[in-house]
C-alpha cells in the first residue's frame, strides 16, 4: 500500500520536475518569446496580406455587378492568373525574371565561388587588396550601377545627352545597352558577392588535410577539386544559388532604369507600377506568387543537400591550410582579376565622382568640372536653386536619419540575430530550434516593396478589440514613426542576421557551456560569461552585414517613410527621378563612404570578417 | 536551494522582459465610458475656424504671429521641385521663418498623405498637389482633411469657378515637345501622328502604368472618342476602321499607339531630357508643359506647338494649395498660400517659379510669362472626375493588354 503510494508521490513529482523544467529552462523561454514575436511580426502580417487579397476593395467593387466592397473573392487573383492582361500583367514579365534570375544566379555564383576558392585556396598575391575590393560592388546599390551602365553604353534610342561611347563615335545596338543582358551582366557584378562570401566561409572551413590526403594518394588537381573540395561546399554554393536566384527575382532598380525602356518588364517592376496605380491588391498577389517560387527553391535546396546541411563543422580545428600553387596561371589570373576589380569596382566609382563633378551634365570636358554640387550655395538657375549637398540642411538631417536607423537596426538584428543563432544551434535536433529556423527565414521569400506595403497594411492604423472591459490594442499605429522603420529593416534582415548568429554559434562548442553547468553557472552567467565574449568577432561581422545592407536599402522602407524620415538612398533616388543627377551621384559616394569606411574601421581595428557572417 | 532561487529570479526577469516587450507592441487601455471614439475622421470645421481660415489677415500681421507663436515655422510637401526656389525668396523676404519642403512624388503623395492624416500625424501645413482623377476631391476635401483658404484680398479677381472645388494656384497641361536644332517646325500635329509608320520607335511618353496623369488623358480620349475619330480622318484621310479589339477610335490610337514601338522612361524629367538634351534627338516626348522651362533653366533645344494639336493639346490640370486640417502652423500656412499666390499684388516672388511658360496662374493680377500662349486659346478637354474616376481602370487595362 505505502509502496504505490510512494509510485504514485514520485510519479507526480517526476511530472512536476518535468512542467518546471520545462518552464524554467531559459531555452525554452527564449523559443517561446521569439516564436510569438515572429508570429507578431512575420506571420501575422502574411496572413493579412493572403486575406487582403480575397477581399474586395471598394473602387473594385463597383466594376463587378452586385458586389460590395469587403466582401470574399477571387477577383484579383482570377485578374492576375486568368485575366485578360494576365499575360501582360504575370506570364511575360515572369518568364523575364525567371530568365534574369536563372542567369543571374548560375553566373554571379559560378564567378563568386572561383573568386571564393582563388582567395582561399591558392597562393594568389596581394589577397589583402582583393579581399577588399572584391568586396565593394557589395556597398554600392545595384541601381547605381545600372545608371553606371547606360552612361557608358546608352545610345539614340533614349535621345539626350551621348553615352561615352557614343560620345568616342560608336554606337551600341539595343541588345547591349537595355534588356536581359544588359540586366543580367550588371546584376552579377552585384550579387556575385552573396557566392564570394558563402563559399569562402565554407572553404575556410574545409580542413586542407583532406585535400592532401588526396594528393599523397596521388591524385590530380582537377580530380582534389571535383572530388573532394567541390562536394564539400556544395551546400554553400547551393545557399549562395538561392540566395541570389530570389534576390534576383525581386529586385526592382535594375530591371526599372534598364529594362522599361525597350519594354522589356519584369515580375518586380509590375509589381511596383501595381503599387504605384493604387492595386495593392493586385500586387499582393504577385508577390505571393513570388513567395511561392522562392519556397520550392529552398524546398528543392533542402532536399538536395538533405543532412549535409550542417556543413560549417566539417574539419574540425585547427587546420593549417597549404595555398594550392597556380604556378604559371598565377600571373594570368591575376591579371584578370585586376581587370575585373578594375571594370566592377572602380569605373562605376569613378563615374559616380565624375558625374557629380560635371556642371553640365553629358559633357566630359575637363573645363566642366566643378564642386558646385558638393560645397556650392543656392544658384537659382542650376537645378531649380537645389545647393550642393553640404549646403543643403535637409541632407545633413538625412545622414542623421540613416545613421540613426543603421546603427540601431544593425544593433538590434544582430542582438536578437545572435539569440535566434543560438536557438538554432542549441536546437538542431529539435522541432523548436526548425520552427524558429523556418519562421524567420520567411522575411527573406518577400520581396521587399511587397513587405513594406504589407507593414504599411497593417500598421497605418491602430487596430484594436474590447475584451473583459478593456480595448486591447493588438496592432498600434506605427506610421510616421521611427520605431516601425526599424521595426521592418530588423525583420528583413532576420535572415541574415540569425544565420551569421547561427554559424556563430555552432562553432562554440557546448562542452564549455557544459563544463559551466557542473560548475553550477546558472544560464546567463553562461551567456554572458561565456557565449558572448566568445562570439563578439562573429557578432561584428553579422553586424556589417546587417549596416550594409541597410545603408543602402530603398525599395523596403520607401513607402512607410514619411517625408521628414527620408535617408540618403532615397534622397539619391529622389535626385535620379529628378534629373539632378550630379547631386544624385554626389548623395550616393557619401553613403559608399560611409559604408567603406565602417567596414575598413571594423576589419582593421577588430577581428570581424564579413565572411565569417556566413 | 539558492541555485533554485536564482533561476527563479531570473526566470521573473525574462517574464517581465517579455511582458515589456509585449505592452510596447500590444498595449491596452480601460474602456473609458462614452468614449468619443478618436479614430473616425469627421470633419472638424471647429478646427478650420479657430486656424481663422475664413479671415482674411494682412501678410504681415500674419508673418508676426508666426514669430511670435508657432516658432516661425511652416512644413509644405509639394509635388515640384521648384518649390525650393519659393523657399529661397520666401526665407529671403521673411527673414525669421523656416521653410521646410517636402518634394514628394505626385503618384506617391495622395497615398503618403492620407496615411499620415489617418495614424494621426499632422507634419506638413500646406500641401502643393495636382488634381487628376477626382481623388483629392473625394478623398480629402470632401472629408475636411484638406481645408481651403481663399481670402478676398487675393481671390477676390479669381474665376468663380475654379475656386469652387480647391484653392488653384496654377493650370498645366501636357505637351508633346520636339527638338528644335533638329525640326524646323514641330514634326507632330496630331496625336494619331505616332502611329505612323516613320515615328516607328521615335517618341517617348513616362510609363502611363503608375503615372495617374497619363492615364487621365487616355481617359478622357475615350471620351472624346469621336473627336479622335475625326482627327483619324484628318491625318489619314480617311475614315478609321475598327478592328475587333478596338471598341472606339481612342482605344485604336492606344494599341497602335504601342505598336509603334514607344520608349518607355520611369519619369518626365527624363523625358524631357532625351528630347531636348544636345542636338541630335529626333525623339519626341509628351511631357508636362511647364518642363519647357528647361528650355533655360538647363539650355536644353526644346520647343512644342500646342496651338497646332489635333483633336486637343492635352487635358488642363489644376495645381492646388490647402491646408492640412489641425496642420501644426496655422498661421504659417496662410502666410505662405498668400505668399505662393503672388502675395498682396498677385506679382510677388511666391509666384514667380510657377509663372513660366507652360503654366498659367489664376489671378489676373499677375503679369504672365512672355511667351506664353494664353490658356484660352488651346483646345484643351476639360476632366470629366466623375467619368475618370469610374472608367480610369478599364482604360488602364486595355493599355496593359498591348504595351
Amino acid at each position: 500500500m505505502a509502496n504505490s503510494e510512494q509510485v504514485e508521490f514520485s510519479r507526480k513529482r517526476r511530472f512536476k520536475n518535468r512542467v518546471k523544467n520545462v518552464v524554467q529552462n531559459p531555452y525554452n523561454i527564449m523559443v517561446l518569446i521569439s516564436v510569438l514575436l515572429m508570429i507578431y511580426l512575420i506571420v501575422v502580417p502574411l496572413g493579412q496580406m493572403i486575406k487582403q487579397t480575397f477581399t474586395l476593395a471598394e473602387q473594385d467593387a463597383a466594376r463587378i455587378a452586385g458586389a460590395k466592397p469587403g466582401q470574399f473573392s477571387f477577383y484579383y487573383w482570377k485578374r492576375v492568373l486568368v485575366g485578360s492582361i494576365s499575360d501582360k500583367m504575370l506570364w511575360i514579365p515572369l518568364k523575364n525574371s525567371l530568365i534574369i534570375a536563372v542567369f543571374t544566379s548560375i553566373f554571379g555564383v559560378t564567378l563568386g565561388s572561383l573568386f571564393a576558392w582563388l582567395m582561399v585556396r591558392s597562393d594568389l598575391p596581394l589577397k589583402k587588396f582583393f579581399s577588399l575590393a572584391l568586396i565593394v560592388p557589395y556597398m554600392l546599390p545595384s541601381w547605381c550601377k545600372a545608371m553606371a551602365w547606360l552612361t557608358i553604353f546608352k545610345n539614340d534610342r533614349v535621345g539626350g545627352a551621348q553615352g561615352f561611347l557614343g560620345y568616342l563615335g560608336m554606337q551600341t545596338p539595343n541588345w547591349l545597352a537595355y534588356g536581359p543582358f544588359a540586366i543580367i551582366t550588371v546584376l552579377v557584378i552585384h550579387y556575385y558577392a552573396y557566392a564570394y562570401l558563402l563559399v569562402s566561409a565554407a572553404l575556410s572551413s574545409i580542413n586542407s588535410e583532406l585535400e592532401e590526403m588526396g594528393e599523397i594518394l596521388g591524385a590530380s588537381k582537377a580530380r582534389i577539386l571535383t572530388k573532394i573540395t567541390f562536394p564539400l561546399v556544395l551546400p554553400a554554393i547551393l545557399s549562395a544559388l538561392i540566395m541570389t536566384f530570389s534576390k534576383a527575382m525581386g529586385t526592382f532598380g535594375v530591371p526599372s532604369i534598364l529594362g522599361l525602356k525597350i519594354g522589356y518588364y519584369t515580375i518586380s517592376t509590375t509589381m511596383y507600377n501595381s503599387i504605384q496605380n493604387g492595386q495593392e491588391k493586385v500586387a499582393f498577389v504577385i508577390s505571393l506568387i513570388l513567395i511561392a517560387i522562392a519556397a520550392l527553391t529552398v524546398l528543392l535546396n533542402q532536399m538536395a543537400i538533405g543532412s549535409r546541411k550542417s556543413y560549417s563543422t566539417i574539419g574540425g580545428k585547427g587546420s593549417r591550410s597549404n595555398p594550392i600553387r597556380l604556378g604559371k596561371w598565377r600571373t594570368v589570373i591575376t591579371v584578370i582579376l585586376f581587370i575585373f576589380v578594375i571594370l566592377a569596382v572602380v569605373v562605376p566609382i569613378i563615374i559616380l565622382l565624375y558625374q557629380s563633378l560635371m556642371l553640365e551634365p553629358g559633357n566630359y570636358s575637363f573645363d566642366n568640372l566643378t564642386l558646385h554640387y558638393w560645397v556650392g550655395e543656392s544658384v537659382p538657375t542650376i537645378d531649380q536653386g537645389e545647393p550642393g549637398i553640404f549646403k543643403n540642411p535637409q541632407f545633413l538631417k538625412y545622414v542623421g536619419n540613416t545613421v540613426k536607423l543603421v546603427v540601431l537596426t544593425s544593433i538590434f538584428a544582430t542582438i536578437f540575430g545572435q539569440l535566434i543563432g543560438y536557438i538554432n544551434s542549441r536546437g538542431r535536433n529539435k522541432a523548436s530550434g526548425k520552427l524558429v529556423e523556418q519562421l524567420v527565414f520567411i522575411p527573406y521569400l518577400i520581396p521587399s516593396i511587397a513587405f513594406g506595403s504589407m507593414y504599411l497594411a497593417l500598421f497605418a492604423t491602430a487596430k484594436k478589440v474590447e475584451m473583459f472591459g478593456y480595448r486591447v490594442t493588438l496592432v498600434p499605429s506605427l506610421y510616421g514613426t521611427f520605431l516601425i522603420l526599424v521595426l521592418i529593416a530588423v525583420v528583413k534582415n532576420m535572415p541574415f542576421a540569425s544565420r551569421a548568429g547561427t554559424s556563430n554559434m555552432l562553432q562554440i562548442s557546448t562542452e564549455l557551456e557544459e563544463a559551466a553547468m557542473i560548475e553550477n553557472a546558472g544560464f546567463m552567467t553562461r551567456f554572458f560569461r561565456i557565449v558572448f565574449p566568445l562570439s563578439k568577432g562573429g557578432m561584428i561581422s553579422g553586424f556589417m552585414l546587417v549596416f550594409i545592407s541597410i545603408m543602402k536599402e530603398l525599395d523596403l522602407l520607401v513607402i512607410l517613410m514619411t517625408p521628414s524620415q527620408q535617408t540618403l538612398p532615397y534622397m539619391a533616388y529622389a535626385y535620379t527621378t529628378e534629373n539632378l543627377l550630379q547631386l544624385s551621384s554626389a548623395v550616393t559616394i557619401v553613403m559608399f563612404v560611409l559604408v567603406f569606411f565602417v567596414y575598413w574601421f571594423a576589419n582593421t581595428f577588430t577581428d570581424a570578417d564579413i565572411t565569417k557572417g556566413f | 536551494m539558492m541555485k533554485g532561487k536564482r533561476k527563479f529570479l531570473k526566470l521573473t526577469a525574462a517574464l517581465l522582459a517579455a511582458g515589456v516587450t509585449g505592452s510596447v507592441l500590444l498595449g491596452c487601455e480601460k474602456i473609458e465610458d462614452d468614449e468619443g471614439g478618436g479614430e473616425e475622421q469627421g470633419t472638424d470645421s471647429g478646427w478650420a475656424e479657430k486656424a481663422g481660415l475664413d479671415k482674411d489677415e494682412p501678410s504681415d500681421e500674419l508673418y508676426e504671429k508666426c514669430v511670435d507663436e508657432e516658432e516661425g515655422k511652416v512644413v509644405i510637401y509639394s509635388i515640384s521641385s521648384r518649390m525650393a526656389k519659393v523657399k529661397a525668396s520666401f526665407e529671403k523676404d521673411y527673414d525669421k521663418m523656416t521653410m521646410e519642403v517636402y518634394d514628394i512624388n505626385a503618384n506617391d503623395m495622395s497615398t503618403k498623405l492620407l496615411t499620415e492624416y489617418n495614424s494621426g500625424i499632422r507634419t506638413a501645413d500646406v500641401v502643393h498637389s495636382k488634381e487628376q482623377t477626382g481623388d483629392y476631391m473625394i478623398n480629402f476635401f470632401d472629408k475636411g482633411i484638406l481645408l481651403n483658404y481663399q481670402p478676398e484680398s487675393i481671390f477676390g479677381d479669381v474665376k468663380e469657378e475654379y475656386l469652387e472645388d480647391m484653392t488653384p494656384l496654377y493650370f498645366e497641361t501636357d505637351w508633346w515637345f520636339y527638338n528644335e536644332d533638329v525640326y524646323d517646325d514641330t514634326p507632330i500635329t496630331n496625336w494619331w501622328d505616332v502611329t505612323k509608320p516613320e515615328m516607328k520607335g521615335n517618341f517617348v511618353l513616362q510609363n502611363p502604368i503608375g503615372t495617374v496623369s497619363y492615364m487621365t488623358v487616355f481617359t478622357t480620349m475615350v471620351e472624346h472618342a469621336d473627336e479622335m475619330a475625326e482627327a483619324y480622318k484628318e491625318c489619314y484621310g480617311e475614315e478609321i476602321e475598327l478592328a475587333d479589339d478596338e471598341p472606339t477610335a481612342a482605344h485604336a490610337w492606344m494599341k497602335r499607339t504601342m505598336n509603334n514601338d514607344p520608349v518607355i522612361f520611369d519619369s518626365n524629367n527624363e523625358v524631357i531630357q532625351s528630347v531636348g538634351e544636345g542636338s541630335e534627338s529626333s525623339l519626341i516626348g509628351y511631357s508636362p508643359s511647364s518642363k519647357y522651362r528647361e528650355k533655360a533653366d538647363k539650355g536644353w533645344n526644346i520647343e512644342a506647338k500646342p496651338l497646332d494639336m489635333e483633336p486637343a493639346s492635352g487635358v488642363a490640370f489644376m495645381n492646388f494649395v490647402a491646408v492640412v486640417n489641425e496642420a501644426p502652423h496655422p498661421n504659417g500656412a496662410k502666410l505662405l498660400i498668400r505668399y505662393l499666390m503672388g502675395g498682396e499684388d498677385g506679382n510677388g516672388a511666391g509666384i514667380q517659379p510657377f509663372n513660366t511658360i507652360g503654366g498659367w496662374p489664376v489671378r489676373p493680377e499677375t503679369k504672365k510669362a512672355e511667351g506664353n500662349v494664353p490658356l484660352e486659346d488651346m483646345t484643351l478637354w476639360m476632366i470629366n472626375y466623375d467619368y475618370v474616376y469610374k472608367n480610369l481602370q478599364d482604360v488602364q487595362d486595355y493599355w496593359y493588354k498591348f504595351r
